[in-house]
């Protein structure tokens, strides 16, 4: 596993950002630079769920 | 008898890292081969360390295609692993069985063929929703429409308790075969539901953080001002009750 996303999954298992008033704080709090995420290019891709126009219940 | 090969859908929850549990983990871990549909391209990267053999089902989804033959091709692409004798894992955003057509067909399908095969929860984002708007269903119910089948089917619904209306970034695409919306559907919504709510109510669009580096979206504002709004994939809008409950004595 690429040692960014490593780094992120060990934020997501131990803390949220929900605990701190901005991801700043919590960054500097965990003792992680932001700017080692730069370099993910993070984006949303299509998961949704449509029925079409002939599924009508 | 059985057949050799097994499938289980697990959910991967809405944050990364924050949600999965460690069953569904193990099961992806341990699996044959990994059928991974997720929200982020980074969730896909995470979920492919977990495993040397992980295939995004991303690839089927394409504008312009039927919705119906995007999910036939996921189901057909588990079933012939599941027929090789495999041990199968499907990695789902969010949780496997809401929303999601594929989990459902290829358990089905698979069981109908003579395999074992179950489902694995994971945190929806409705259970999000729940925690970070502070909201309990208990209190005086909660209904969920997916926003487009809202509309089409022109639900009945009960005023007096919250109304979810789920993808509402994406209303109308059972037509349009994009993956957004316009002013003009959302308008359509408000139409809707301006017949049962005044044009001041303040409605909530919300969006669950997919990395643990995202803040949740949580935007207030009036259902008058709903056409006007962003949104997203990943848009949800709830509307809270009209009415308390009257008390029974």
């Amino acid at each position: 596993m690429n040692n960014t996303i490593k780094a992120l999954e060990k934020i997501g298992q131990n803390t949220s950002i929900k605990q701190h008033d901005t991801l700043q704080e919590m960054l500097d709090v965990l003792n992680v630079n932001a700017k080692s995420f730069d370099q993910l290019n993070t984006k949303d891709i299509v998961c949704i769920h449509i029925d079409d126009d002939d599924d009508e219940d | 008898m059985e057949n050799k090969g097994s499938l289980v859908n697990v959910g991967l929850g809405m944050t990364l890292g924050s949600h999965i549990t460690p069953l569904s983990r193990s099961y992806i871990e341990n699996a044959d081969v990994v059928f991974v549909a997720a929200s982020n391209n980074i969730v896909e990267q995470w979920v492919a360390g977990m495993n040397d053999d992980v295939r995004s089902l991303q690839e089927y989804y394409q504008e312009g295609l039927p919705r119906r033959k995007t999910y036939e091709k996921m189901v057909a692409v588990i079933m012939d692993e599941l027929r090789l004798g495999k041990n199968v894992c499907g990695a789902f955003y969010g949780h496997p069985g809401v929303f999601a057509w594929a989990p459902h067909e290829s358990i089905k399908q698979a069981k109908a063929e003579g395999f074992k095969a179950h489902m694995e929860p994971g945190i929806s984002a409705e259970d999000c929703l729940y925690a970070d708007l502070g909201i309990d269903p208990g209190t005086c119910g909660c209904t969920h429409y997916e926003a487009s089948q809202f509309i089409r089917s022109q639900k009945k619904f009960d005023s007096s308790a919250y109304l979810v209306l789920w993808q509402i970034g994406v209303l109308g695409s059972n037509t349009s075969k994009k993956f957004s919306t316009t002013q003009d559907y959302i308008q359509s919504l408000v139409d809707v539901l301006l017949k049962t709510y005044p044009e001041d109510m303040e409605v909530t669009l919300y969006e669950c953080a997919v990395l643990p580096i995202e803040e949740t979206l949580i935007y207030k504002l009036t259902l008058s001002q709903l056409a006007q709004s962003n949104t997203s994939l990943k848009t949800t809008l709830l509307i809270p009750p009209l009415s308390k409950i009257k008390k029974i004595d």
